[in-house]
């Protein structure tokens, strides 16, 4: 049914800032009302973006964390660590768990919930592997590291998209302050 | 759920009796509009003393509703104000602590402090014209002044060390932040944060070897952060990041007064230069750099705890959703830019 609901949020957005939040007076309503005004803007773009975003980065997340595993297996003394060897496991139930029946659409609800199962392995990865560097072969791990970094990387632009929202035209520019 | 609202009655009876003044009157109430991390309202009253009407303005503060997204408690920041009066850095004389339940406003506790007369801003500091490049120097300098008196202050003798995490040593400073800061972070994380995960190796790894001493910090300071009167700080305001470490830290932090470069007269090493010469502390611009990567793991911790309010729903004010997803996705790009991730 049209419009959709990015779109009516962007009417929402277009309403406010034009005929409510030009009539306030009192300074909090009017910062209150400059931070709703960004918020309409962010969710619009989550609406259009989020999802699809998530998706990407929930298989591209999957490369490091099985280079991480791998790296794990390819090390005798790590092997022999409980840490890495609960960290192996807890890296193969987030690979393989089974986030969705493949015929059910895949809800945002699922795909967070799916981005934040993978995350955690990759966070106990990256301090068990910092506490550890020595039980491995020095370029294997750097390159584990590198992968995981590119993970950060791809990570933090993608959700830029729809986060990062100053520099919409139309709104005043925040100045650092709200 | 509590709402935001304050009234002048409930805060007119509590200083009529606190102050043991029944023929106070208070005038106006009204809130700061800006903060994220606390409610700041400022009251006028008057009242008669030896035969005139004195005028006197209050500052009441105090956390959200539901809970504090603040690193640090209430009484954390109200117990600085209080150790800091009477010494060489002017902060607004605090009068109460409050957490008797029977004179709770909104069943929160809350802390009042006297209104120090002045502004926030330096009047032309950000007009780029030539014609205010002293006034913006002459500011400079008034701030390194009152860095210097916070940075040599004996923080021990005043109890701080009772108050906050004390390095082993001067080497030791900046671990005990990263330490600080990830220990926060597990008190209340609710998802996996891998950019702050690799921050803290990097920062552990890359920690300055050497730190000229252990000062009491400020963290939040600078423009817009102390209120200034005729060209003086004349009280030094917003000390909830306060903590004790490498005096570096404070100028990561400073807002306005690190980047005021007039060419051939003043700069960033100018700054450091003068604020040695006043405080005898040697800052090298590479710890800079570094407390500012510091900076911003305190700030994704901070942003982070924003989204618990508006998760539990103890408190919806919109501000919170904007802290806890476009801020805190500023402070890891800053953490992924300083390691050149990004």
């Amino acid at each position: 049914m049209r419009p959709r609901a990015d779109e009516i949020v962007h009417s929402i957005a277009w309403t406010f800032d034009r005929h409510i939040s030009s009539d306030l007076s009192d300074p909090f309503s009017k910062s209150l009302a400059l931070s709703i005004s960004y918020l309409l803007r962010s969710v619009e773009l989550r609406i259009q973006h989020e999802g699809p975003v998530l998706w990407s980065l929930n298989r591209q997340i999957r490369e490091p964390l099985a280079a991480v595993r791998d790296l794990i297996g390819s090390s005798t003394k790590a092997g022999n660590e409980p840490m890495f060897v609960a960290l192996s496991q807890e890296i193969d139930a987030a690979l393989n768990t089974k986030y969705r029946d493949p015929d059910d659409y895949p809800t945002l609800e699922s795909v967070a919930d799916e981005a934040a199962t993978l995350r955690w392995p990759l966070v106990h990865a990256i301090e068990a592997l910092h506490e550890h560097p020595g039980l491995f072969e020095a370029s294997e791990y750097q390159q584990v590291r590198e992968a995981i970094q590119a993970y950060h990387k791809q990570q933090l632009e993608a959700e830029a998209v729809y986060v990062q929202i100053r520099s919409i035209e139309g709104l005043d520019p925040l100045a650092g302050r709200v | 759920m509590a709402e935001l609202n304050m009234e002048l009655e409930d805060i007119a009876a509590y200083l009529q009796h606190k102050l043991d003044r029944p023929d106070l009157e208070a005038r106006v109430l009204t809130r700061f509009p800006r903060g994220v991390s606390r409610e700041t309202w400022f009251v006028e009253t008057e009242y008669p003393e030896d035969g005139k009407t004195r005028q006197q303005g209050y500052v009441i503060r105090r956390d959200l509703p539901g809970r504090s997204i603040c690193t640090s408690s209430l009484r954390f920041e109200y117990e600085i104000y209080h150790r800091l009066y009477d010494t060489n850095v002017p902060v607004a004389r605090t009068l109460v602590y409050e957490d008797d339940p029977d004179w709770l406003i909104d069943g929160r506790e809350f802390y009042i402090r006297e209104l120090v007369e002045g502004r926030w801003d330096v009047p032309h500091f950000t007009d780029m014209d030539p014609k205010y490049d002293d006034a913006r120097i002459e500011a400079s300098k008034e701030h390194a002044r009152k860095l210097a008196a916070i940075h040599t202050l004996d923080w021990s003798k005043l109890g701080f060390g009772k108050l906050m995490d004390v390095p082993q040593s001067p080497e030791t400073a900046a671990l005990t932040a990263i330490d600080r800061l990830q220990s926060k972070l597990k008190e209340f994380q609710i998802e996996p944060i891998p950019i702050f995960a690799e921050a803290v190796g990097w920062l552990r790894d890359n920690a300055p070897k050497t730190a000229p001493c252990i000062s009491l910090l400020k963290g939040n300071n600078g423009l817009g952060e102390e209120i200034w009167h005729e060209g003086q700080i004349v009280a030094m305001s917003d000390w909830e990041l306060a903590s004790l470490g490498d005096p570096a830290y404070d100028f990561a932090w400073c807002q306005g007064f690190t980047g005021v470069n007039v060419p051939d007269k003043w700069n960033l090493q100018s700054f450091l230069d003068y604020y040695e010469e006043v405080s005898g502390i040697h800052i090298e611009q590479t710890s800079i750099g570094y407390y500012r990567l510091i900076q911003a793991l305190e700030g994704t911790v901070f942003s982070h705890n924003a989204a618990l309010p508006i998760i539990d729903r103890e408190n919806l004010l919109a501000r919170l959703c904007w802290v806890s997803t476009e801020v805190h996705h500023s402070m890891q790009s800053g953490l992924a830019r300083g390691m050149g991730i990004i």
